[in-house]
């Protein structure tokens, strides 16, 4: 299972290089190819998954080395499923990506999977800062893929925020290396223990400023809302659906394993609780007032993210409630924004505008079921995932006696509701019957179609029949620690303290 | 599920049942499957929200029914303004629920009494806001008017009345009634604000359509109101007209959207003389028309009775003034309606028009016969409704109230006769009017249907009514509060919006105030702990 879990980080990056020989067969060959790949990731993927749900973590040593002197892999469920959802959404991207882009550009999307697929699974601080780097040089590139005034300005924006961004995570890295001499997470969580509280106050606003760019974090997640609609459909879809959330990933995953001693957890919880709250308040009441759809569905973006950073600030205290939360908006985000962007962005390209009263002129069935069945999952409408995930974000709020904070929320849905439906009954009321580029336009947007009317009822279904969704959750520290040096050549009494 | 479950699943099941025989009796449009699935399917959560007791599920239902209502209206822009007030008014149930469970553990409708008035509040907003009820009756209009008109039926039937089923379960699961008067009595007379406002809707309107939809929504806030007053009078009262209601607009709507099929329209100014061609549909909708409008020997005169005689026991004037101006109203559109579908002069598209076949008419013949006998005979219907609210209120069959015992048989029967005799003096002491002739009056060359409004008295028909209820409507309808609050929440868009202002350098600056900020903040919290 292990070589498994590699594999899925190997194959793209291989599929990547080779691109640039496929390339000269067509860019159809390419599109087959990136495909093809994308989709043995996943069927790997599923598999690790399936393994993960049935036993425990899985640590993948790299030659020999084992940590913390040598690189290693870490996968829980939850990143199992992480790394499942982002190799699914890339398949479904592919396949409905059309006909029009070259060879570069799916060599750019395998080289992004590969990038994200190490960045969910590494255990090692530097290969997170590489991996992270890969994502983000391979999306501004994506980015600026039409090599237009805007989506070239988006893509500079992007570029030299995400750059300072990089630099303060850099520097973030360097600060623990020169403190602690080790690079391998397991073994900087249990050395953070010892660190003074100034220092630890300033790595974790490093960490968290400079992956709070590229998560869409408020106020850092201005580039978000210019690259969003400059960006190719297939593009807008996988930044939302999977970078970004991907970024947060990493940045919760380090904020548990670095941050959270029971002195700083708190104060760690309400800053995290905050800038959700900020990010989802500001976000929608934005988002309200677009009138371009693509930047509107950004904003959106930038507002899930934000309900996901309350999510995990309420699990700290209630992990029953805030973990399952997490786990299920992310899920909802990832189907539903990837849809929505994929059928969007298509018909919006096809009219040639991205205005809220002209950009359905001409919709596919698939379009408008996915317009449909989107909108109402990220609103939050029963059975979807969404529902769910918002209700126990609610109730997990409650439980930590958020009650004003409740109500904030729960008016603010009621606006992103507003301008999802209304970019929903646009697609639902477009008069024209619009023709896809090739038959895996429509495919994609069914299968997502299909995904989120499924998710919502087979978790209901799960949690009937004795499924835990509380197993997917962020591993806590010690468990951690404890799983990786039990692989480690480090186990059985020597100091790990080096 | 309890009796009143019950109750209420049998007239869900039935009228739901008569409506997909009318539908299936028409033409190939109507017979189309998707709007009868649709209704089934909705037939299907509106049983499943009957029968439950607990919030969660009550909570899924509803907001089940609210998306396949939005859905079944098949027309997504002029349904927008029903489904954000109705998620408005969802997020506010969910919220209650949320609370309660905080505060009692429990999901129980029953345990919302433990989580305090202010719970209670929040969990009935959607029943308020899917009855229409002022300041939530700004969507009524573009629903009714926009929907597919294969589904008005069962939504002027059926769903506008759901708020009325939330009430009545709410409250009565509760163990004990905590004091909520400032919000029963904020609600009785918005609510007969609001009857009097549709019904001034209605009697204005140039649209069959338009005027059932708002006369649906000035019945319901009453019945709504008798709701919140709680007693046994008004609640029996409320019960009993909530089926009479469902009734008449089964059977008129049923004529409408027949007509509508034939003609393609369902204006006023395109209707006129067709008793003529419906005689039988005449019959049964100007007894339904009788009923609605409250007099007897018709149903609708029982249930109102018992409403108004439950507020003026309880010394609740000022509602009883307000719903009997609505009264009032509902008089002049019930006769504009009858006098411009049935009456009034011949148009061209009697041509059209037919009597309904045998099939589709029994909907309509069926809703005016029970209604009829819910007038002569009422004591069985009461016997029905004492029985769904048995364990809540005493059986009521035979009304006790403050100025005396009533005997609604007796009544009706007195006034039946009275009616009667009229009827039959008029027969006899008026003269005998005569048709005129299709084209008479006309000497141009042809009609000039662009300018029917013109000459067509049948348009603007109380000019004086309307011109009198103007300000009202205006006031009411809430465009004014709707432009304000979209200023100023289009301010705070504005202003935030301005955050992004496109500038690199701004963004940047946005990431090193973001650093520095923390830092200070972080370490101030920090040093202040230690």
């Amino acid at each position: 299972m292990t070589k498994l879990a590699v594999y899925t980080f190997a194959l793209p990056l291989l599929a990547g290089f080779l691109m640039w020989f496929v390339g000269r067969l067509g860019n159809r060959p390419a599109k087959a190819f990136s495909a093809l790949t994308s989709l043995i990731t996943t069927v790997l993927a599923g598999k690790v998954l399936l393994s993960l749900l049935k036993g425990s973590s899985i640590v993948v040593v790299f030659g020999g080395w084992r940590p913390p002197l040598g690189i290693n892999f870490f996968l829980d469920p939850l990143a199992g499923l992480w790394l499942f959802s982002v190799n699914v959404l890339m398949f479904l991207a592919v396949i409905g990506s059309g006909t029009r882009y070259s060879w570069r550009f799916y060599g750019l999307l395998m080289i992004l999977l590969a990038g994200l697929n190490g960045l969910i699974m590494s255990g090692d601080l530097f290969n997170v800062f590489v991996f992270f780097e890969i994502v983000c040089l391979v999306s501004f590139a994506l980015v600026a893929y039409y090599r237009k005034r805007e989506s070239i300005e988006a893509g500079v924006k992007y570029f030299v925020l995400g750059s300072v961004a990089s630099s303060l995570f850099l520097l973030a890295i360097a600060l623990i290396y020169g403190k602690t001499g080790t690079l391998n997470l397991a073994q900087i969580s249990y050395l953070s223990n010892s660190w003074p509280a100034l220092f630890k106050l300033v790595v974790f606003v490093l960490i968290l400023v400079g992956l709070g760019v590229e998560s869409g974090v408020f106020p850092l997640n201005a580039w978000l809302f210019d690259a969003h609609p400059a960006a190719p459909f297939p593009v807008s879809a996988l930044l939302s659906g999977i970078v970004i959330e991907s970024a947060l990933y990493v940045l919760l995953r380090l904020v548990g394993l670095f941050f959270l001693d029971k002195g700083a957890v708190l104060l760690v919880g309400q800053t995290l609780l905050l800038l959700g709250v900020l990010t989802f308040v500001v976000a929608e009441i934005v988002g309200f007032y677009q009138r371009d759809v693509k930047r509107a569905l950004a904003y959106s973006s930038a507002g899930q993210i934000g309900l996901m950073l309350m999510a995990f600030a309420v699990g700290l205290s209630r992990p029953d409630l805030g973990s399952v939360a997490l786990v299920l908006l992310f899920l909802n985000h990832l189907l539903a924004k990837g849809g929505l962007f994929l059928s969007v962005g298509a018909v919006s390209d096809r009219s040639g505008s991205r205005d809220l009263d002209r950009f359905a002129e001409e919709c596919a069935f698939s379009d408008k079921v996915v317009g449909l069945v989107g909108g109402l999952s990220l609103v939050g409408a029963p059975p979807f995932l969404g529902f769910w995930g918002k209700v126990a974000l609610v109730f997990g709020l409650l439980a930590i006696n958020m009650y004003a904070l409740v109500g904030i929320v729960l008016a603010v849905m009621v606006l992103e509701a507003i301008y999802l439906m209304r970019i929903s009954s646009a697609m639902l009321t477009a008069k024209g019957e619009g023709r896809q580029d090739c038959p895996g336009q429509a495919l994609s947007l069914w299968v997502l179609s299909l995904l989120m009317l499924g998710a919502g009822v087979l978790a209901v279904y799960g949690v009937k029949k004795g499924v835990d969704l509380s197993r997917l959750r962020f591993t806590p520290k010690q468990e951690y620690i404890q799983t990786v040096y039990d692989v480690s050549a480090y186990k059985g009494g020597v100091d790990i303290d080096g | 599920m309890d009796r009143l479950g019950l109750l209420f699943t049998w007239l869900t099941l039935g009228l739901a049942g008569l409506q997909i025989l009318f539908l299936l009796a028409g033409d190939r449009y109507t017979r189309r499957p998707w709007p009868i699935l649709g209704i089934l399917l909705l037939t299907l959560v509106l049983v499943g929200l009957y029968s439950t007791k607990d919030m969660l599920y009550f909570f899924l239902f509803w907001s089940a029914s609210t998306w396949l209502t939005f859905i079944l209206s098949n027309n997504p822009r002029k349904a927008f303004g029903y489904l954000w007030v109705s998620l408005l008014g969802e997020f506010a149930m969910l919220s209650a629920i949320g609370y309660t469970y905080a505060v009692t553990g429990s999901t129980a409708l029953s345990s919302l009494a433990k989580a305090g008035p202010t719970a209670i509040a929040l969990f009935c907003l959607p029943f308020v806001v899917k009855t229409g009820v002022i300041p939530f009756n700004f969507w009524i209009g573009d629903l009714y008017t926009g929907s597919d008109k294969r589904f008005v039926l069962f939504l002027s039937a059926i769903i506008s009345k759901l708020g009325v089923f939330g009430i009545l379960r709410t409250v009565s699961e509760l163990p004990s009634l905590p004091n909520l008067a400032v919000w029963q009595n904020l609600f009785i007379y918005l609510a007969g604000i609001t009857a009097i406002w549709s019904a001034f809707k209605a009697v204005g309107s140039e649209d069959a359509i338009e005027a059932l939809s708002f006369s649906s929504l000035s019945q319901v806030t009453f019945i709504f109101a008798s709701v919140l007053l709680w007693s046994a009078v008004s609640v029996s009262g409320a019960v009993l007209h909530y089926i009479n209601h469902m009734l008449i607009k089964l059977g008129m709507f049923s004529v409408v959207i027949y007509i509508w099929r034939k003609i393609g329209s369902t204006e006023y100014t395109a209707m006129g003389d067709f008793v003529r061609r419906m005689p039988v549909s005449f019959l049964f909708f100007l007894m339904l028309g009788i009923s609605l409008a409250g007099v007897p020997p018709m149903g609708g005169f029982n249930s109102k009775w018992l409403m108004y005689e439950a507020f003026i026991s309880k010394g609740r004037l000022l509602p009883v003034l307000l719903f009997f101006v609505a009264g009032v109203g509902s008089f002049l559109y019930v006769y504009r309606l009858l006098h411009s579908i049935f009456l009034g002069r011949k148009k061209a598209s009697i041509s059209l028009v037919k009597e309904m076949n045998p099939l589709q008419i029994i909907p309509l013949v069926v809703s005016g016969l029970v209604s009829f006998l819910i007038g002569a005979y009422v004591k069985p219907f009461m016997g029905l409704t004492s029985r769904a609210l048995t364990g809540i209120f005493d059986p009521v069959t035979i009304t006790k109230t403050s100025i005396g015992l009533v005997n609604l048989s007796l009544v009706l029967e007195v006034f039946g006769l009275l009616l009667g005799v009229v009827v039959i003096l008029f027969w006899i002491l008026l003269p005998k009017h005569r048709y005129a002739p299709d084209t008479e009056g006309y000497t141009a060359a042809a009609y000039l249907p662009e300018q029917i409004r013109l000459w067509d008295y049948s348009y603007n028909f109380y000019a004086p009514v309307n011109r009198l209820g103007k300000a009202f409507v205006d006031l009411f309808s809430l465009g004014w509060l709707a432009g304000f609050w979209k200023e100023y929440i289009a301010g705070l868009g504005l202003v935030l919006r301005g955050l992004y202002n496109g500038r690199l350098a701004t963004y940047g600056a946005y990431i090193m105030l973001t650093l520095s900020g923390l830092i200070v903040a972080l370490s101030l919290l920090v040093s202040k702990g230690s």
